[in-house]
């Protein structure tokens, strides 16, 4: 069963623009809090990442947009693991207004386990996230 | 479109088999870079907007003053793809062209380039157009034209 972690925020004036809305790419931004929740629910954390020795690079974004996010508007991010590979996995967002349940915006990010070091070598994913990540609902991605 | 000039000096345009290509440089803020040591991911889609700017601007400024006037560009699609990092101090072509202009929307699509011309990031954006009221409309004509290439830049 797929396991959908939320995370809330409330929309600073510093993410909104000239048109009155929340500027598109701060999108991306709630998508990593919602990332960085979702790890922390699944157990490691990023500095639990860390700790392992590796990191998380993003090597594809996307995002479909279907209605604006205004200032001070109370906002709910969720986050479920899709695909899960040898090195890498996907997650799926979705951003919804919290008070309405208007959906607003969804997407993804695809991320490579790399070494935390100078060279940040593809690594395997570890064993521990590896297997919260397929307990969440993640597909095991053969490819 | 009172004005169209040719380049501008922060624009360069490249003919190309797919259509006119607008180029211009950025050089990397300390602010862009995050605790991995590189660009957050976040700010090539900054980038992307400083491209699809060059590329209004090189359709003339007047147009750019007109457009902001007639409506907006709201975008409904965003994807990237990274291919290398760039960091703090990097200078970065980033090339924008049109991939597609259909009735009520255009979608750019553009790469990050270093120095060398090695690809950091690719990716495209899709725009609707709103028009003053906030309505999806059609294109307006003149921008329609200019972006398939009746009026290249």
């Amino acid at each position: 069963m797929r396991r959908i972690i939320e995370s809330y925020l409330r929309v600073r004036y510093a993410e909104t623009d000239a048109q009155g809305v929340v500027y598109y790419a701060n999108f991306f931004v709630w998508f990593e809090v919602a990332r960085v929740g979702l790890l922390r629910a699944l157990g490691s954390g990023f500095r639990g990442l860390e700790s392992a020795g590796v990191c998380l690079a993003i090597v594809e974004a996307t995002c479909r947009y279907l209605a604006p996010a205004h200032f001070d508007d109370e906002i709910t991010v969720q986050a479920w693991v899709d695909k899960v590979g040898r090195t890498s996995f996907t997650l799926g967002y979705a951003v919804l207004n919290r008070t309405t349940g208007q959906r607003l915006a969804e997407g993804s990010t695809a991320q490579v386990i790399v070494t935390f070091d100078e060279e940040r070598r593809p690594t395997e994913i570890p064993p521990g996230l590896r297997a919260a990540l397929l307990a969440a609902g993640g597909i095991e991605n053969k490819a | 479109m009172e004005s169209r000039p040719l380049s501008r000096d922060d624009v360069r345009i490249v003919r190309s088999a797919q259509g006119p290509i607008v180029e211009t440089d950025l050089w990397v803020r300390f602010a862009e870079t995050d605790a991995m040591g590189v660009v957050y991911h976040t700010h090539y889609i900054v980038w992307f907007e400083v491209g699809r700017g060059a590329y209004w601007r090189a359709l003339g400024l007047g147009q750019v003053h007109a457009l902001r006037d007639a409506g907006a560009f709201p975008v409904a699609a965003v994807e990237a793809r990274y291919h290398a990092p760039a960091r703090y101090g990097d200078r970065v072509i980033v090339r924008t062209r049109v991939a597609e202009v259909r009735s009520r929307s255009v979608t750019f699509a553009y790469e990050c380039l270093d120095q060398a011309g090695a690809r950091l990031v690719t990716g495209q954006t899709t725009h609707l157009f709103l028009d003053a009221s906030g309505h999806a409309v059609r294109l307006p004509e003149a921008v329609r034209r200019a972006l398939i290439g009746e009026a290249q830049p």
